[in-house]
């Protein structure tokens, strides 16, 4: 593959970087915190790229050639000979570069959502230690009387909470629907890095507000208040803790589909 | 276009890659060809995005373009960093700053691993150059296995993944230390340069001298494009493998040791996670025995379906087929060697 190939590939690659920094997409496949260095990937692609194609066309040009002044599309157009050893025999693999920029711009894939879901089988973000505080959990803000939590919070302090800091309260989580062959879940699917190491969190419905749910596909998005049946979260189950649903309502997806 | 000497081919174009010296009229090079394939893609773009319908599919291209998006930074702090070493770093300094003798180096070479913070990606195109600065190959080899997994990200990474089990973090930074130095050392004694492509090896060629940062930037693109591809091709088999490898796999393995440390190390293999988040995952796998966990988390960073592609793309096949396998062995036995005093056996 020729350098000018090469760079255009770096271009388009960075520039599908920056791309979806900018859309605000990135947060489709990595965690937010990782902004910056999605940016930084993204300049620096282009930055190269444009450097060496730079430098080509100077090279062209103090090129002494009987026949100056074009540059058609045959002229390999950089110092001539300059890095072609290193490139050979690599030359193919260099077309890979393509299918992310092609991923990226043009299909642009979702977020994971139920069919990632229901793909972990019994992973859960619930480990078999018991995470540091013996148990006792920072207490829930009581100024409101509903208590808008994450999954991951309901489901962790539905498992290790000894303080009881969810008995009786009203909450509120966003997620998506997920219906399965024998049950009802909302979910969201937590990250580390990238959507690679997704695990996901969920909930069991039930109560009133159950037979809702029909009225909501599998993947779209619901903001469900109810109430946490104590000590329902064990490990026969899978750790999914079950929720007494009071009311459900559709909701836009968030900006940022993942927990963390 | 209107040339007069429309047959006359560059000079470069035949000696530089072998091909006949043709008219640039017959000639369709790779910018026509990228171009040609960004037209079809863009006329094509429904039936592309049309793929998507299918959930495994839509689940596998997510994973794909998350794994670029998130290992693509990584590699190019690498490819800065090879470039650095390449531009700035003579190669005296380097035989001053390691032992002589490439057995003591190769413990200082995992050592050294700690120094740099960094995803499995990024260690690979710093491992060549170094070789290419002079460093001997075992003690590159050690660096590249040791800088993704004892690095202090990591770590931290695993404490808080193991809340209440330090002897966890104690344990993957033993063992993962111990496969480096012992495939250094192997590597030293069986290890044959012939396996590592030439081109891997060529000493940084004389004609590059100019400006420094002319250097950095000329050694940046190329690290960049040549291990780009193999990135691509390994975040490909990762999201494939990610999709297809069934959930029952990691269910019922609860108590059995051999069988669990079989399928753990065969998961890091294909899911090739990023070592900074691996831990998280294998924490979130129930009822799995640590000593096992802990086999995934050391081959994990050693050898992966995304490692084994970049390390063939730098290193050439010969290399990659023989030092896959043996690291993928010689890490699980560290692995059981460190775990099971430490952790336990069930």
């Amino acid at each position: 593959m020729r350098r000018e190939t090469q760079n255009v590939l770096l271009i388009l690659l960075g520039g599908a970087l920056l791309k979806i920094s900018w859309n605000e997409t990135y947060l489709r496949y990595v965690r937010a915190s990782l902004l910056p260095l999605v940016v930084f990937a993204g300049v620096a692609m282009i930055l190269v790229a444009a450097l060496a194609i730079a430098r080509d066309i100077s090279a062209h040009r103090n090129r002494p050639e009987p026949v100056g002044g074009h540059s058609h599309d045959g002229a390999p157009g950089g110092p001539s000979d300059d890095g072609h050893d290193h490139e050979h025999g690599s030359g193919r693999s260099t077309w890979m570069l393509l299918v992310p920029v092609l991923a990226i711009l043009l299909v642009a894939p979702p977020a994971l959502g139920a069919d990632s879901v229901q793909r972990a089988g019994s992973r859960s973000i619930v480990s078999d230690e018991e995470p540091a505080g013996g148990g006792l959990f920072q207490p829930i803000d009581a100024s409101d009387e509903v208590a808008e939590l994450q999954i991951t919070d309901v489901v962790m302090r539905t498992v290790w909470d000894r303080s009881g800091t969810l008995d009786g309260r009203t909450v509120r989580v966003t997620g998506f629907v997920v219906h399965d062959a024998d049950a009802v879940h909302v979910a969201r699917v937590r990250i580390m890095c990238c959507a690679a190491d997704a695990v996901p969190v969920k909930l069991r419905i039930e109560g009133p507000a159950l037979a809702e749910f029909a009225d909501h596909e599998t993947d779209s998005w619901v903001e469900v208040t109810g109430e946490v049946v104590p000590d329902s979260a064990t490990a026969a189950n899978g750790h999914v803790p079950t929720f007494v649903s009071e009311s459900v309502r559709a909701v836009e997806p968030p900006s940022d589909p993942y927990e963390y | 276009m209107t040339t007069g000497t429309p047959e006359r081919a560059d000079p470069s174009e035949g000696t530089g890659r072998g091909v006949e010296p043709r008219g640039w009229r017959s000639r369709i090079g790779s910018l026509e060809v990228l171009c040609l394939l960004l037209v079809l893609a863009v006329v094509f773009q429904d039936a592309l995005v049309g793929v998507l319908d299918n959930p495994a599919v839509r689940t596998g291209a997510t994973v794909f373009v998350a794994v670029c998006v998130q290992a693509f930074p990584f590699l190019l702090l690498g490819v800065i960093v090879s470039g650095l070493i390449v531009a700035y770093v003579p190669e005296s300094a380097l035989r001053r700053a390691l032992p002589g003798n490439s057995a003591a180096a190769v413990p200082v070479a995992g050592a050294a691993g700690l120094a740099l913070p960094g995803c499995e990606c990024a260690s690979v195109p710093v491992a060549r150059r170094l070789m290419q600065r002079g460093v001997a190959p075992a003690v590159a080899l050690t660096f590249l296995l040791a800088a993704p997994a004892v690095n202090p990200i990591v770590l931290v990474a695993t404490a808080i993944a193991f809340p209440g089990q330090p002897a966890m973090v104690v344990a993957r930074f033993v063992a993962s230390l111990l496969t480096a130095v012992v495939m250094g050392w192997l590597w030293l004694r069986l290890g044959r340069t012939e396996w590592i492509a030439e081109r891997a090896l060529r000493r940084v060629r004389a004609d590059r001298t100019g400006p420094r940062w002319r250097v950095l930037v000329e050694t940046v693109r190329q690290d960049l494009v040549e291990a780009g591809g193999f990135l691509v091709l390994g975040g490909l088999a990762a999201a494939v493998l990610n999709v297809a490898v069934p959930a029952e796999w990691m269910d019922s393995l609860g108590g059995q040791l051999a069988l669990a440390v079989v399928v753990m190390a065969l998961l890091a293999v294909v899911l090739a996670l990023c070592s900074e988040a691996d831990a998280f995952v294998v924490a979130s796998l129930p009822g799995i025995p640590l000593t096992a966990k802990l086999v995934f988390l050391v081959v994990g960073p050693a050898v992966d379906v995304k490692l084994i592609a970049l390390q063939s793309g730098t290193f050439g096949r010969a290399f990659a087929a023989r030092f896959a396998p043996a690291t993928f062995v010689v890490a699980v036995v560290c692995a059981l060697a460190v775990g099971v005093p430490l952790l336990g056996a069930s």
